[in-house]
């Protein structure tokens, strides 16, 4: 079971400052969704206006068709895994007795797989939940995320404090169970060059406003780079939306948004210049850019 | 579509397990020291007082505190679970009384166990009914049993409102929830004697029924409050 995500004009403020502005967007059922944007670009906000956290100033947001904020079945079938180390601090129960416990309480949650889980990232069963590392924490709540097999999965820079290691069998066990379980996934996250391969979808903020939404081959596929001699580049590139440029000695390599049409790739290719692909890492740093910076 | 698992009845029943433990062992602790007072009163015994008066103002600040602790300890945790607010809202009303009532039974039972091992004074010898009608004790008992159950239920509700408040809004309104506590305690003070407050406790003569008809307006003005606060409440990351 997944569910798709509608929404509308949404906005969020804090007193003086909007953190999300008249957004409108859609997220369609079982796929894995990269939510990308900088520090404060409105993504935690976001996320927790759609997990019924918060309520939003204004618009509108369907869940499944319905609007979350106290609905007792979106709720319930939405998980929300952002930062809760503080709460854990205070948690003195064990390991698997909290996964038993969780168990009970949440619809689709799947022990026997929590516990197979829980052997992949080494976590000590029989250990108090205060007692774990930063990492180890991380790892606990990924579990729960993973386990609970909610229609509406949302993970909020879930994987902070985790090693590389952790953080590569967490990104498989997210592809391997959406295959066999599929549901809607929001993951949130600014390690895009890491993450890149597990989204189906990209929906990129910044600033509180949407600034694209695609399938992630569609998204890859409107950036490229150009590589030649200087001049030819520029020539090229003069009517090109021109993310970011490089030079090494007589070589220019510039980074163009947008997309080419075959009469252009055809001119490129005469005039030797090398056309290459960008990575979505590429594409978010520099879309993301500041004016100053 | 599967069934809601977080009812109001199931988080009720959840709460009330988890307060009770706590509940068991502060009453443990309160009953130890009581003993403790009896054995060093030397043979002034009879003149000490009992268990239930001993313990009532400690017993409401105890509630009081686990009334705060409603919103910082289970709150984010239900949520998290899935949870909505109003659920978690009736859920803690339902614990609450049940505790409530659960904490005053205990005390009354243990007060008569003491009395009928050690001779100190019973609930009754307190209230200075003395006589052997039974109509009169029973009714004695049921008074006893109503107030208690009130007051306990107002202070688990003021700590409630106060941490709801600081949890919802700034400290300046935190602050005023603390005043309007304060005035709340004055008045139940007012309406049942014996509480750690109470303006005008020198008219305070009112007839029973009366302080039961207010006490209930006030424990519903503190969930008509309450609720206010939580309903639409952010859930703080």
């Amino acid at each position: 079971m997944s569910y798709g995500i509608e929404v509308k004009d949404l906005r969020v403020r804090y007193k003086d400052f909007t953190a999300i502005d008249s957004t409108t967007f859609q997220l369609k059922p079982g796929k894995i969704h990269g939510l990308l944007g900088r520090n404060g670009a409105g993504k935690t906000t976001l996320l927790s206006v759609l997990a019924a956290f918060r309520k939003a100033d204004a618009g509108s947001i369907k869940i499944d068709g319905e609007d979350p904020f106290e609905n007792p079945r979106i709720m319930q079938d939405t998980i929300f895994i952002y930062d809760q180390h503080q709460d854990l601090e205070y948690l003195y129960e064990k390991i698997d007795k909290t996964l038993k416990e969780t168990a009970a309480l949440r619809p689709n949650f799947d022990e026997a797989y929590a516990l197979h889980l829980a052997k992949k990232f080494k976590l000590p069963l029989n250990k108090k939940l205060n007692q774990l590392s930063k990492g180890k924490k991380s790892a606990f709540q990924a579990i729960i995320g993973l386990a609970a097999r909610a229609p509406l999965t949302i993970f909020d820079e879930a994987y902070l404090g985790m090693d590389a290691p952790t953080r590569d069998i967490f990104y498989k066990e997210i592809l391997n169970d959406q295959e066999k379980n599929p549901r809607t996934i929001i993951f949130s996250t600014h390690l895009v060059s890491e993450t890149a391969y597990l989204f189906d979808e990209v929906l990129m903020i910044h600033n509180g406003e949407v600034l694209l939404q695609d399938t992630n081959e569609q998204v890859i596929s409107k950036g490229f780079s150009i590589t030649g001699s200087s001049e030819q580049v520029d020539d090229f590139t003069k009517n090109l939306d021109v993310l970011n440029s490089q030079v090494l000695g007589g070589t220019k390599s510039v980074m163009v948004y947008g997309e080419l049409t075959e009469q252009q790739r055809h001119a490129a290719n005469q005039a030797g210049l090398e056309i290459g692909a960008l990575s979505l890492h590429d594409l978010f740093v520099h879309l993301t850019k500041e004016e100053e910076e | 579509m599967s069934a809601i698992i977080l009812t109001p009845k199931k988080i009720a029943r959840l709460l009330f397990t988890e307060q009770l433990k706590w509940s068991i062992w502060f009453l443990s602790f309160m009953f130890v020291i009581y003993i403790g007072f009896l054995i060093f009163s030397g043979d002034s015994i009879a003149s000490f007082i009992d268990v239930v008066h001993f313990s009532n103002g400690s017993i409401s600040i105890y509630l009081f505190v686990i009334g705060i602790l409603a919103m910082s300890t289970f709150f984010r945790y239900y949520i998290n679970l899935g949870a909505t607010r109003k659920n978690f809202f009736l859920g803690v009303i339902a614990s609450s009384m049940l505790l409530t009532i659960a904490i005053t039974v205990i005390i009354t039972f243990l007060s008569f166990v003491i009395h009928f091992i050690a001779g100190t004074p019973s609930i009754l010898d307190m209230a200075n009914i003395r006589s052997s009608n039974l109509l009169d004790s029973i009714l004695t008992l049921l008074q006893f049993f109503i107030s208690s159950v009130m007051v306990y239920m107002i202070y688990y509700l003021m700590g409630w409102m106060i941490s709801l408040t600081f949890y919802r809004s700034s400290w300046l309104y935190g602050l005023l929830s603390i005043a309007a506590a304060i005035v709340i305690a004055g008045i139940t003070g007012f309406l049942w004697e014996g509480t750690h407050i109470s303006f005008f406790s020198h008219i305070s003569d009112l007839p029973v029924l009366v302080s039961i008809l207010l006490s209930l307006l006030i424990i519903g003005l503190l969930f008509t409050i309450n609720y206010r606060l939580i309903k639409d409440v952010t859930v703080k990351m």
